[in-house]
């Protein structure tokens, strides 16, 4: 072992979005610019996730500095339904943009990439043969 | 010879993510890294180990015969 690093999620590529979605059967809308919340209210993004079978959005906000915020209500019981899916705080959703994420590196950058998941964290091992 | 160099990603359930990179040589695990937390987020957390303070190249020992006149 030589390095080790820890990093925090920022959402930075909406075509991987893209990719994590359906990994989770979610439909990243690109466009549509509003989400649904509780109580019919209404909120403005860029994009909105859709959620098969939940009445809520997930919103997709563009940042200051190209980022993308997720923005989501989980209270009530369509909430709920929204944390089933994408886990608490959209937890999973993150997880599934971040194997995505590394997957597309590691393979830019000459790695074969296997991929599994123990005890409910996705695990992503990269290698390749060097002189 | 041949050396593997590898990368493991590991995820939490909120995101998270621990990379360790491993059979690097010197600086190169920093390089090698480097696109995956540019890519990822943001980095939060570093530890260096031995391995990654060994330098790049390690000149292999030659055996020399002497001849005496």
């Amino acid at each position: 072992m030589s390095h080790m690093v820890e990093i925090t999620t920022k959402i930075q590529g909406l075509d991987m979005l893209e990719r994590a979605c359906r990994r989770l059967g979610l439909n990243l809308m690109r466009g549509k610019t509003k989400a649904r919340y509780y109580g019919n209210k209404v909120v403005t993004c860029d994009h909105a996730i859709e959620v098969p079978s939940c009445g809520f959005d997930i919103g997709v906000k563009k940042q200051s500095d190209k980022s993308y915020l997720l923005m989501a209500d989980f209270y009530g019981q369509e909430g709920r339904k929204l944390e089933e899916v994408c886990g608490k705080e959209l937890g999973r959703l993150k997880q599934a943009y971040q194997a995505v994420v590394a997957k597309v590196v590691a393979q830019s950058k000459g790695f074969t990439v296997e991929e599994t998941k123990v005890n409910g964290k996705q695990r992503v091992r990269c290698w390749r043969m060097v002189q | 010879m041949s050396q593997m160099e590898e990368i493991i990603v590991e995820i939490d359930e909120n995101g998270n993510v621990t990379l360790e990179a491993k059979g690097f040589k010197g600086k190169k695990c920093t390089d090698a890294t480097r696109a995956f937390i540019e890519a990822m987020g943001t980095q939060v957390k570093e530890k260096k180990t031995e391995e990654y303070y060994q330098p790049d190249y390690q000149p292999t020992k030659k055996k020399v015969r002497v001849i005496s006149q």
